[in-house]
């Protein structure tokens, strides 16, 4: 064993073999054999210490820098660009167009569509145009129920000049939760399997745990004598489902609308079809999860496989602070999932 | 529904122009991918370009991403790779307000920290953090870039390997030498105060 400057030659070398492991080291990458000679060396090497404390300071240091948040712009700027990506793809065959729905959701959709023009209007009129009809606030309804409850009453109207022979009522609001719009053919019996357009269902719509939808005995519903009359019309289309409540027609800025037909099937259903239900769900849900944020919902669509895919624009968060960013909330088997990237939110 | 799943559903629809699926599938490494773009780039513009650039890539070329890795590592590779060609473009960089300027303009110089307990801590653990992070400017584009992966964003070694495309034997030895080297650019600010 040699000495240089007074240091055991065997120390020197271990040193520089020291020092190239002591990254790994800091790293957790080494094995057993090698963790052991390097805590045995350190443990007797001031130097080799003292270059391993601070090399370890540093790498614990940075791995708390910031994150700095994205801006707000940014997703605006994204949308933007990636819309206009889109139809160069398109011109470039890269992709095609989006399929096209199925002709007969596209004529449900469609049907459903105009139906919904007249509802909406007398929204926009109100203020709600574009909303799903559950507000951040949780204000009362009423005055949603009111607009709708009058919409329908148009309809009834128009209705019962087309069918020469059935009159239509509308039911006393406060008889049930909801506002109901009931087409009833005078004199006839309640019929089991009746489509209903109703108001903006109130909370206790929620499915039930095993999935299926709660279902109202009271025989309020009659059967309209055209069973041919689109759905999205002043007209009800006579549909053969079990009488229930809950159902209802949401608000979407795309082409996501599910008409009234759907919707009522959807609460018999066991399938995908269980959406207006579902929708109002998940609505529920939201507004609890974002109690005391300012929020927007922009957007609710329907994804496969039982998925409901909410887009929120979040204004303020319970915190006060301002972010202006968009979050997603998925809703699927009666539980919710938020995507957000921005930690701050609490989200 | 698993993550996993989920993601999978929304790269399918994704790749077919989705672009509502898409924004799904970026936002949740959006952040991360953000940051990454601003410790190359020093300023949130530059970040905000490289970022865009890098998710149209990436939306224009998703099919032909192999689902058999992980999507978030191909995100970062691809901002990674953006970064860098705009740092080789613009070799005459911009001056612009750095964030981590300090508010006097002052290089603010700080001891190495020991967990020791060695003494005179000077300022908090945030200055010094940002202080250490200047420091990285004075390495070069290549030990910079594996320290802003591996210390500030936390990456494996395999990971990096991925997006830096290069041996995991590689990353190990570029991580070390960079440390090392990071260690003495500011023990020699230490020494140019003190002297």
């Amino acid at each position: 064993m040699t000495r240089i400057n007074g240091i055991r030659r065997e120390s020197v070398m271990k040193c520089s073999e020291i020092r190239e492991l002591l990254s790994l080291y800091i790293d957790n990458m080494l094995d057993d054999n090698q963790v052991k000679e390097v805590e045995e060396h350190l443990s007797s090497c001031d130097a080799c210490r003292k270059e391993y404390n601070e090399l370890k300071g540093i790498h614990e240091l940075l791995g708390q820098a910031e994150m700095i948040p994205v801006p707000d712009e940014f997703s605006f700027r994204l949308k933007k660009t990636l819309s206009e990506e889109k139809l160069k793809m398109i011109d470039e065959g890269l992709i095609t167009k989006q399929p096209k729905k199925k002709n007969r959701w596209r004529l449900i959709t469609s049907v459903a569509a105009i139906f919904a023009v007249g509802i909406l209007s007398y929204g926009l009129y109100d203020n709600v145009m574009g909303n799903l009809p559950f507000p951040s606030d949780g204000t009362d309804l009423a005055g949603m129920k009111a607009a709708t409850e009058e919409t329908n009453n148009v309809k009834a109207a128009g209705l019962k000049g087309k069918t020469g022979e059935s009159e239509s009522k509308m039911e006393d609001p406060g008889s049930t939760s909801n506002g109901r719009v009931v087409m009833k053919e005078q004199g006839t019996e309640p019929q089991p399997m009746t489509t209903y357009k109703v108001n903006i269902a109130a909370a206790d719509n929620a499915p039930t745990d095993s999935g299926s939808v709660q279902t109202n005995d009271a025989a309020a519903g009659s059967r309209q004598s055209e069973g041919d009359r689109p759905a999205a019309t002043a007209d009800v289309e006579v549909e053969s489902i079990a009488d229930t409540e809950g159902c209802f027609e949401y608000f979407a800025l795309k082409n996501s609308m599910i008409s009234q037909d759907e919707c009522s099937r959807s609460l018999t259903g066991s399938g995908p079809e269980r959406n207006s239900a579902a929708v109002q769900y998940y609505n529920k849900l939201i507004e609890e999860k974002l109690a005391g944020f300012d929020y927007q919902v922009l957007e609710c669509t329907y994804a496969q496989a039982g998925e409901w895919h909410f887009r929120i624009f979040i204004f303020r968060g319970k915190d006060g602070n301002t972010y202006n960013e968009e979050i997603r909330i998925i809703g699927k088997d009666g539980k919710t999932e938020t995507i957000c990237s921005n930690g701050f939110m609490g989200l | 529904m698993s993550a996993d799943l989920r993601e999978k559903q929304l790269l399918q629809k994704a790749k077919m122009g989705d672009e509502n699926s898409f924004e799904s599938l970026i936002l949740s490494c959006q952040n991360k991918a953000f940051n990454i773009a601003i410790r190359y780039l020093k300023n949130e513009d530059d970040a905000m370009d490289a970022l865009q650039e890098s998710f149209i890539k990436i939306f224009r070329h998703l099919s032909s991403f192999k689902e058999d890795s992980r999507f978030d590592t191909w995100v970062y590779r691809i901002v990674v790779n953006t970064c860098n060609d705009m740092l080789r473009k613009n070799s005459n960089q911009k001056i612009t307000d750095s964030i981590f300027k300090t508010e006097d303009e002052k290089e603010t110089v700080i001891e190495i920290p020991d967990v020791s307990g060695s003494p005179e801590e000077v300022f908090n653990k945030k200055e010094k953090t940002e202080h250490i992070i200047s420091c990285l400017e004075k390495l070069s584009q290549e030990q910079k870039e594996i320290i802003v992966l591996r210390d500030i964003h936390g990456f494996s070694y395999e990971e990096i390997s991925k997006m830096l495309d290069c041996s995991i034997g590689t990353v190990k030895s570029r991580i070390n030498r960079s440390r090392l080297r990071l260690r003495e650019i500011l023990l020699e600010q230490n020494e140019k105060h003190f002297v």
